[in-house]
């Protein structure tokens, strides 16, 4: 059990790294949220996993369970709303629609 | 009747974050203000979610969470960020309210979607690839969440910006 629980946690960690990798390497505002969201929460999510075997209670697994939840909430909010933000402030901000985009590319 | 509710829920939250309810001296003026703007950021739609399909959403999202974290896993560590982001103007069936929010916020979790704007029927979703089809997974999603509110699903007008309806 306690090397599936490390095998979980590295995980969690891992993809946390490469959503801050994303961070610094994507080019702009959108596709760095694309990044960090998605990787951290499923980097989270492995986390609370690995750590839920080793809780003492159950308000305490309850608890890890939770906060997982809250950031994902938070983080889908936050979100769209740092893209709706980036958006309304510069509307050329966003890339050609799919079509002309998927058209354009070699 | 919906402050009680709130209270409740709010409570319940407390106790969990705190291991068994402690420092309600913090606590409690917290689940009354959470409360208080709870109820008055409450607004009346018909949309009620069907608590009977939740675990199944659950488990639908959770799939997706991985495939979502994966996939830009994948994307970041190629050593050209293996990219191609684009704009999909998506036409949602889902009505205005509840039920089009949360579409708009989970699909921020998925597979190379990020809502950035409602306009009308259409969700303005920033792709990290266009040569993905995009557009299947969100009519995917809708129906989901159609089923999580019990909303008939209604067919929906195809658009010329809309590659999925097209076909």
């Amino acid at each position: 059990m306690i090397y599936l629980q490390y095998l979980l946690v590295g995980a969690g960690c891992l993809f946390f790294i490469v959503g801050t990798l994303g961070l610094l390497r994507f080019p702009d505002t959108f596709t760095r949220i694309h990044a960090i969201t998605k990787a951290d929460n499923l980097g989270l999510g492995l986390l609370m996993l690995g750590l839920l075997p080793s809780t003492q209670s159950v308000p305490q697994a309850l608890k890890l369970v939770l906060i997982w939840l809250l950031v994902l909430a938070a983080s889908a909010t936050a979100s769209y709303l740092i893209a709706h933000y980036v958006k309304a402030k510069s509307p050329d901000a966003l890339p050609h629609a799919a079509e002309t985009a998927s058209e354009e590319q070699d | 009747m919906h402050f009680f509710v709130s209270v409740l829920l709010t409570s319940s939250l407390w106790w969990i974050l705190t291991e068994g309810a402690q420092a309600w001296w913090i606590g409690g003026p917290a689940v009354l203000l959470a409360s208080y703007v709870a109820t008055r950021l409450h607004h009346t739609d018909s949309q009620r979610i069907n608590w009977l399909q939740v675990p199944l959403f659950a488990l639908f999202f959770l799939a997706q969470s991985l495939k979502a974290g994966v996939d830009v896993a994948v994307r970041t560590l190629r050593i050209r960020p293996a990219i191609n982001p684009g704009t999909l103007y998506y036409r949602t069936s889902l009505p205005p309210g509840t039920a089009r929010y949360l579409f708009g916020s989970i699909v921020g979790l998925f597979p190379g979607t990020l809502c950035t704007d409602f306009d009308h029927d259409q969700v303005i979703l920033h792709v990290l690839d266009t040569n993905a089809d995009i557009a299947m997974d969100c009519r995917k999603l809708e129906r989901r969440i159609a089923r999580l509110f019990s909303l008939p699903p209604t067919p929906v007008p195809p658009t010329s910006r809309n590659k999925e309806t097209q076909s």
